[in-house]
Order: structure tokens, then sequence, then C-alpha cells
């Protein structure tokens, strides 16, 4: 068992007193590695809230940098880090709450050539990307490393999430299949994203994250959990593991290949 | 007299009680103190949050109408209009609001009636022959004794903190209907040389690792029944184990004593109860009618004949009968408590019997009398109207509602009765009378199968890779003292053919019952064999491709799965499991052409129900193998390149390993790698016994975070004691420990602070 010191048993002290996590839980906590893809609305609050909680190693991968028009909703980011990368933006600000973390940082956007490598090497992933492409990609490269991950969208006043556990539970493909025609969606320029929305989503990412490595609860297995800011109606639409699926069904995939990317402008 | 003496410490803990109670309802006592307070008097929770439960005691089944009365009104009135009649004979109300409690005891009090000491660790319901007093065989009424020692142990402080429960029942003969062997301390009656007196049985029980009683002593006089009862009751509360709850009952104590060194502590407790004085036990004869004397003769009428054959027996005192009335699931309405009640009440106190087999006697009536009882009786059940084969099925709850069951066997007996109602007209279902059928949904005897005729416990099987529900079957049971024998294995059935299996055992009985004066008889000379032989019939099922019902257990929606089960003692089903594999895997291992493919998943698969996994398809069969048993290092990580594409020659190495490593597993499920492990661990803390941790100055809640630490820095069973602060710490901390299943053992003041013990969990 590992021997907290007196200033990590205060910094999680409101951990340690639940039942369900408890010395145990930190434990597992501090000895786990989460990656966070994309630095953005989704990625700025569940890489706080993963610093915040100690998760030990926490590696974040964005190849932008900050633009004045993510402010409205990208917390980690404030004015004066315009201009600069993303990555370095977001460690600084991991490493000021909580010292004991260690941050790596990839400057760079994913693709087929790279994601399995970096995938491979963590516990958890976290999809905060902004674009259908990026999305499957994730799933395929979780399912193929075996990493569980959360799915995480969000455009408008709503958002969606669900938590894969590849082979276990429906994977991202098993739900959608595959990208929708580039026609067939709304730009995310023109569609626009209510900022509060974001740190709604995230939030629910870290948790689910956080309750996997802890090993309490029911993580969004084979359900999408769906809802809409306005209304603030939430609902969970159940799915099941597609035995015949593209990605993680019978023959399943073999490798990585990219999707044709459709990016959108705006960064979520 | 045919009650008991409530002893004046309860009525005075009453007083308090209320005060409690009203505290409770205003919010000012905590849920946890409220419940060591209700307990005792025999009020629990049910699994509905908020929903309670009221056990009531009466000792050897023995009610007045007056008190049947009494609980028609309490049931009417606040328990959902049911008297339930409990496995020890005695009475629950369900469905009761907390905030009708106190009116409810109060009311069972002056009626005589408490509920002290009904269910936990405590003297149990003391029971008795359902016959006694009025049985033809019996050597003396046994009734007077379970109410006297009843009286007798409510009075004892150690009645109600013991390791287990603690089980009393008398027999009035040889034929041992009360149960004398199954139980922790049984008493037969005897008379010798004049003497009254008891065959002395101690140590049994059903449940996992049932036991049958040991004749402790060939006789002992009847003033000693209270002295010997006390004193291997200290013998228990002094010895017996309380840290595991599945191995603290008096057996497994009895089975590591031994005969001899039992009875050397035994000795030194009759001593002790001896000095303590007061252990003779006043008995108080029951009154009773005595009988009809008037010999005017009776003619049964003919519309009521056939029940009266079924149901109605001849009292060794001429001229009076008693009766059997089945009840459905031990559950009366109010209204027919209260019209029975009513019926009886002119002719005595003695004339209601409530059984451990959740049915009722009447009792000490004349002929006639017993005739007019017919019309009333008829409304208990649809039982009545059958022949005793129908009311005489037991059941548990099995896994519709309890956390260990594997099947579920109420739904079964429904089956069961279903499909025999339709043949009532064309077999002669009477020619079976007494014939028992019992069914449990796991090993434990909760629906005491081991005593049935034809006996029946839940398991798992598998067809294809997918489990389904089905029983243990076991026949030929004995009860009768020294002559006491458990049903034995005679074959396993699908629980979807149960029906049909018990439909052509009992037409192949029909055929011989005239031949054999008992079915345990036909057992013996040659039913065993045949029993098996049609059992092997029922065993195998459709694919779940060709039919999924046989998949699912009766009156359950869902696929049946082990999954929600709490392994507690059912470990037993999991075996079934294991060793279905371990065939399969024996066999793939000698064919010529080997299937490594199957060899591995086999292996990987085996063990893996000890770990509370239900993976069925390849890669999650592989992949929990991994985690459980490569993972954990119980297994060298050699083992766990193989589990790596596709299977080779190597499976067989892994196959082997796996076999040795489930024939080092113990009955915990522990394997004796693991218990390496874990003592490798524990051994870095065995320096000091006791781990302290000054935690004075420290504020809530961080003494309680760093109490946790320590305590997780110390293996199970282990000591830490700390000290805190008066106020809000001490206030604080042990109930947060408590509340997280570890044992605070101990709280004194030290100083300005507190010391307290824990034991860690």
């Amino acid at each position: 068992m590992r021997d907290f010191s007196d200033e990590e048993l205060e910094r999680y002290s409101r951990h340690i007193i639940l039942q369900d996590v408890g010395i145990e839980g930190q434990e597992k906590i501090a000895n786990s590695k989460v990656l966070v893809i994309g630095a953005g609305g989704l990625g700025s609050p569940v890489a706080l809230y993963l610093a915040a909680a100690g998760v030990g190693e926490i590696g974040i991968v964005d190849g932008d940098v900050v633009d004045l028009s993510n402010l409205q909703r990208q917390v980690i980011h404030t004015t004066a880090d315009v201009s600069v990368p993303k990555v370095l933006s977001a460690k600084a600000k991991m490493e000021a709450i909580n010292p004991n973390v260690k941050v790596t940082v990839y400057q760079k956007f994913l693709d087929a050539s790279n994601i399995l490598d970096i995938v491979k090497g963590y516990d958890f992933v976290i999809d905060g990307t902004d674009n259908f492409s990026s999305k499957f990609l994730i799933n395929d490269a979780c399912v193929l490393a075996n990493v569980p991950y959360s799915h995480g969208g969000i455009l408008r006043f709503g958002g969606q999430t669900m938590t894969i556990k590849p082979h276990e539970s429906a994977c991202y493909a098993c739900v959608f299949d595959s990208p929708p025609p580039a026609n067939a969606i709304p730009t995310c320029s023109s569609a626009g994203i209510l900022g509060a929305v974001a740190g709604m989503l995230g939030t629910i990412q870290a948790a689910e994250a956080l309750k996997y490595i802890v090993g309490v609860g029911d993580p969004l297995y084979n359900r999408l959990l769906t809802f809409d800011a306005k209304s603030m109606n939430f609902r969970n639409v159940n799915f099941k593991k597609n035995p015949k699926c593209r990605v993680c069904g019978g023959e399943g995939i073999k490798e990585i290949r990219d999707y044709e990317a459709v990016v959108c402008e705006a960064k979520l | 007299m045919s009650r008991y003496e409530i002893p004046q410490m309860v009525y005075d803990d009453l007083e308090t009680f209320k005060k409690n109670h009203a505290d409770f309802l205003a919010g000012t006592l905590d849920e946890l103190t409220f419940k060591t307070m209700r307990v005792p008097f025999g009020v629990y929770e049910q699994r509905e949050a908020n929903t309670f439960m009221v056990r009531i005691k009466l000792a050897g089944g023995i009610v007045t109408p007056k008190q049947l009365l009494t609980l028609a009104d309490l049931a009417q009135k606040y328990a959902h209009e049911a008297i339930h009649i409990t496995t020890r004979g005695g009475a629950q109300l369900h469905y009761v609001k907390i905030e009708d409690i106190i009116d409810i005891i109060t009311t069972l009090h002056s009626i005589d009636l408490s509920g002290r000491g009904g269910g936990g660790n405590t003297v149990r319901n003391v029971m008795a022959d359902p016959l006694a007093g009025t049985a033809q065989d019996e050597v003396f009424d046994v009734s007077p004794y379970a109410l006297a020692i009843t009286s007798k142990m409510l009075e004892q402080k150690d009645s109600f903190a013991l390791p287990r429960k603690f089980k009393i029942t008398f027999s009035g003969s040889e034929a041992d209907r009360g149960y004398a062997t199954i139980h922790d301390v049984g008493f037969i009656a005897k008379i010798q040389d004049g003497v009254k007196g008891f065959k002395l049985f101690t140590a049994g029980g059903m449940g996992a690792k049932s036991r049958l009683g040991t004749l402790l002593r060939d006789f002992v006089p009847d003033t000693e029944v209270f002295l010997y009862s006390q004193a291997i009751k200290q013998v228990f509360d002094k010895y017996g184990n309380r840290k595991n709850k599945h191995a603290a009952r008096l057996r497994f104590l009895f089975e590591d004593l031994g005969l001899e060194e039992f009875n050397k502590l035994l000795e030194v407790e009759l001593e002790a109860v001896k000095a303590k004085g007061d252990w003779e036990m006043p008995i108080t004869e029951i009154e009773r009618a005595q009988g009809d004397t008037t010999h005017e003769p009776f003619t049964v009428p003919e519309n009521i004949k056939k029940w009266w054959n079924r149901y109605v027996y001849a009292q060794k005192q001429e001229g009076l009968y008693g009766c059997k009335v089945p009840v459905h699931l031990g559950d009366i309405h109010f209204e027919n408590a209260r019209a029975l009640a009513n019926a009886l009440l002119p002719y005595g106190e003695d004339v209601i019997r409530f059984t451990g087999d959740q049915n009722l006697y009447i009792r000490n009536l004349t002929a006639p009398q017993m005739a007019s009882l017919h019309d009333i009786l008829q409304k208990f059940s649809v039982e009545v109207s059958k022949p005793t084969l129908f009311g005489d099925m037991v059941a548990c709850t099995g896994a519709a509602t309890c956390q260990l069951g594997i099947a579920r066997p109420r739904g079964a007996v429904d089956a069961i009765q279903k499909r025999l109602n339709k043949l009532i007209d064309e077999r002669d279902y009477d020619a079976l009378q007494g014939f028992k059928i019992h069914l449990s949904g796991c090993p434990n005897s909760c629906g005491k199968h081991l005593i049935g005729d034809l006996g029946f416990f839940g398991k798992v099987q598998r067809n294809e890779g997918y489990s389904y529900p089905a029983y243990n079957v076991v026949a030929g049971s004995r009860t009768s003292g020294d002559g006491s024998v458990y049903a034995q294995k005679a074959g396993d059935v699908a629980a979807f053919h149960v029906p049909a299996f018990v439909e052509e055992v009992l037409d192949t009985w029909l055929k011989h019952v005239k031949a054999y004066k008992s079915f345990a008889d036909w057992i013996d000379d040659c039913g065993l064999a045949i029993v098996t032989e049609i059992s092997k019939k029922y065993v195998d099922i459709p694919s779940f491709k060709e039919d999924k019902n046989p998949y699912f257990d009766y009156d359950a929606v869902e696929l049946f799965s082990l999954k929600g089960r709490g392994t507690g003692e059912c470990s037993a089903g999991m075996y079934d499991l294991i060793e279905a594999d371990k065939k399969a895997l024996k066999e793939a291992l000698e064919k010529e052409e080997k299937d490594y493919e199957l060899i591995r998943l086999l292996s990987a698969r085996m063990l893996l129900v000890t770990r509370g996994e239900d993976a069925r398809d390849k890669v999650g069969v592989l992949k929990a193998f991994k985690q459980h048993f490569i993972d954990t290092t119980l297994l060298n990580a050699y083992f766990g390149t193989m589990l790596e594409g596709d299977a080779d020659e190597k499976s067989i190495e892994l196959a082997e390993e796996v076999i040795k490593l489930y024939e080092s597993m113990d009955h915990t499920l522990k394997f004796a790698k693991e218990k390496e492990l874990a003592a490798a661990a524990n051994a870095v803390h065995e320096e000091k016994a006791v781990h302290f941790k000054d935690l004075s100055g420290v504020a809530c809640p961080m003494n309680f975070v760093k109490t946790k630490m320590e305590l997780s820095k110390i293996g199970s069973g282990e000591v830490l004691e700390i000290l805190l602060d008066d106020g809000a710490p001490i206030d604080n901390v042990p109930k947060s420990v408590a509340g997280e299943g570890h044992k605070v053992e101990a709280t004194t003041k030290e100083g300005n602070g507190w010391r307290v013990r824990i034991v860690k969990k």
C-alpha cells in the first residue's frame, strides 16, 4: 500500500472519506494513466478535474494554438494564452492545480500513423475532439489497443456521451457504424455552441473516467446519455453490442486507416 | 397454562424503547442506534426499506384462540391483513409501519407474547412435536418443556448475544416429529426407571455442511433440561467462532472439538450453571379436556369424508381428534384466523399449534366439533381440499429474493402442483399420504430438502456455453432419533423438467407403495437406482437456439444467470460449473487430435466463476483470465503469453497448471498461492500486534482520513488503536469507521481525549 503524505491526504481527503473510494481508490487514481485527446471545450474541464483528482499521469493531445474565439468555452486557457500551443497552456494550469500530476504533451493532431502508439500506453482515453473522422479513428484505435474510453460530442445546446469497454460493451461504430456524408451535417461554425454545455459534458466524461479507474458504479456502457440544455432533459438510450460490428464484431478491424476528414472550422 | 412468561426486564425495556422510538420518529435518534433498540423486540427491517416485520415467539407453536384473535386484529390493522407462520412455528406480521410498532408490541405483551430473540444470534423460538400431548405414540407431553425453557431462556442475558443462532426442540417419541437431530439441542422423550427424561442430541443442523446431531446423553432427567441447554449454550458462547459467520453454528465448533473435548468443556459449564443456582425448571402441565366420554357414535358425513381421511387423526385421548390444516406458504388471512379463533374459543386454550412446516394443527376436539370446522378450514388454502402431497410441499424463496439463491423453488412448486393437479382424478395420490417434496434454491437447506422424501436443491448446468437452472435430486430421508438419515443424492434434473420428473417418480412409487413400509425403505431397497435412472431422462435440455424456455427459471423474466448472486455459502453451486469445465477439459486433453483452441478456452474459463466472472465469449474469457490469474501473479507471467494469438500445443501446459491451481483451492475459494501472498503481506505487520496512531489535535475530517490511511496499511482482523480529541472527533470518527464495516471494539477515556480500538474488517 502506498503511503500518502500528509499533504496528499489532506488534498484528497474528500475523496478518501467516500466509502467507495477510500485510500484504495485514491491509490488506484494515483497509479492511473489517462489520455485526453483535444484540449478544447471538452478537454478543458476533463483535464482540470483529472489533474485535481490526482490522476498519476495525464497525456494531452492537441496540435492547435489558443484562439480568442476559444475562450468562450475552453476554460483551461486564459486571455494571456492566445497564440500559445493549447497543450502547453493546458499543462501549465494542470500543474498549477496539482504539482503531483505528471503531464505529457503531444503537440500534434492524431492520425492513423501515430494514434495507436500513443493510445496503447494509457488505461483510459477521453475523446474530446470536434469531428467525426477523429471520433471514428479514436474508436478504431481504442478497440484495437483494447483501451476503454469515453466518447463525447456537443452541438448548440445538446450533448451526448457514452463509455466504451472494447469487446465487452457496444463501441461507437456499433451505434453509428460510420461517419455521416460530408454534406449531411451542419458545420460547427454555423451551428454554434453554448459554452457551459461543453463544461457539462466534459465533467460527465471526467466522472466516467474516475469511476472506471476506481471501479465504482455503472459506467455508461451500452447506453448513450444525451441531454438538451434548453429543456434540461437528460435521457439514456440503450444499445447492444453489435455482433456484426464493422469495428469490434466477429472479424472486426485489423488495422488503422484514416477516415475522410470532415473537420469543422470552429474548434469546440 | 399454555403460555411462557415474559421477564420483567422486557417490560422495563419497553419504557426506554418508547422514548427512543419517539426520538427516532422526531429525527433526533439515528437509524443505526435505533436498530439496536428495535431488534431485541423482534422488529426487523424487510428487504423493502422502511418496511418492518415483527417476529413473535410461540413456544412449541402454541397459540391460544384468544391470542390468535388478537393477532388477527393486528394483522388487519397493521400488517397487510396476514399472519405469517414461520419455519420455526412462530408468527410474523409483515409490512408493518414504524409508527405502529409500539402499539403492536404493547398489544402483544397484553396477550403474553414477545418477539424478544426472534432473530439474530439468539436462542430462537423453541419448537416441539406438533402432535405433542395428542400423539398415540408419544412417551409423554413435551409441550410444557418448550414453554418452560422459553421462559427460562428469556431471563438469561447471554441468550441474546451468541456467536450465531441457537435452536432447541422437543420430540415426544422416537418418530422425532420435533426434528431433534437437526437442532443445536434436541430432546426426545424417554422414561427410565419410572423417571421422566430425555435423550439429548446436540450439534445438528442443515444448511451448508449439514450435520446430524450427536447423541450426547442417553438419558437426562427432565429436571435437568435447562441445566444441559444452558451449559451447552455457555460452551457455544465461550468457544464458538464469532469471526466467520459461515462457520459459526454449534455444529462447526463440535466438529472442531470432537465429542471428548466437547464433553470436557461441557462438564465445566454444567458445574458453573449448578453453582449459580436456580437451574431447576418448574413444569406446569397443560390442562386439557379429558376426552369425550359420552361415547356417542359419530358418522363422518359423506361430503367431508375425503378431507377427514386425509387430515383428521384420532388422538391418544379416546374420543378426541386433531387435524392438520395446510396453509399456503404460511400466510393466514385475518378473516380466516378470526373465524377459526372464534369457533375454537369455547374449547379451551390448547386447541391450536403452528408448525415448522408453516402449517397449523387443530386439536382436542370431539368428532362433531371437528366436523363443524370443515367449512371454515376450506377457506384456508386450496390444498385443504387436495391430498396431503400438495400441502406438504416446502420451498424456500430462492433466487427470487435471496442473495444466495441459485434456482427459484417456489415457482417450481407451483409448476409441480399444476402438473399433478391435472392428474388428480386419475392417480391415487391419497395413497401417498404424508409424502414430502422439499425444495431449496441452493445447497443451504432453507427448504429442508435433506429431510424430504424427495428433495431438490438448486444448481447450475451448462449447455453449449449457456447456463440453465437445475436441481440436485435427493431421496429417502428418515427422521427418528438415532435412526435419522438425510436424503441421499439420486441425480440431477433441469429445473424445466422438475414437474415431469416428479410425476414419473410418483407414478413409479405408486406401483410399489403397497409393498413397502415407507418411501425410504423402497429407496434403500431398489428405489434409489430407479429414481437415478428416471432423472437421467430429465437433465438434458434442447439447445438455446431450439428452445429458450428451459434457460429461464420459473417466474423469471430474465435469462438464468448467476450475476447478482452473493458468494456466501452458496459456493457449492460454483463447483458444479467448475467440474463441468474440468470434465470437458480432461476429455479434450485425452483426444488424439487436440483442439488447442478449445483447451485454452476451457482452461481459462474453468476457474473464472470463483472470481465472480460470467464471461462466455473467447475474448471476454481470455481477458478476464489475464486480469484475475496472470496480473494477480497467481499464475506465472509465462502463461500470459499463451493467451495472445492462436492457441498452440503450449495450451496443454496451461491446462495442467489451471488444474493444479484448482486442486489447491480451499472451500473459501482461496488458492494456496493466494494465501501465501496474503501471509507475506501480513508478515510485515506481525511484529507489532496492535497498530497505533495518535490523532489528538487532528480535526475532522482529517482524523477520519488518517484513520482510513492507517487501516489501509494493516491486514483484516488486525487491530488499530487511535487517540482522538473529545467533542466532534469522538462523536464522529468511530461512527464513520463502523459505518465502513470495521469493528469498533472499545472506546476508553484517556487524558482529555479518547482511545479507540478498531478491528479491521
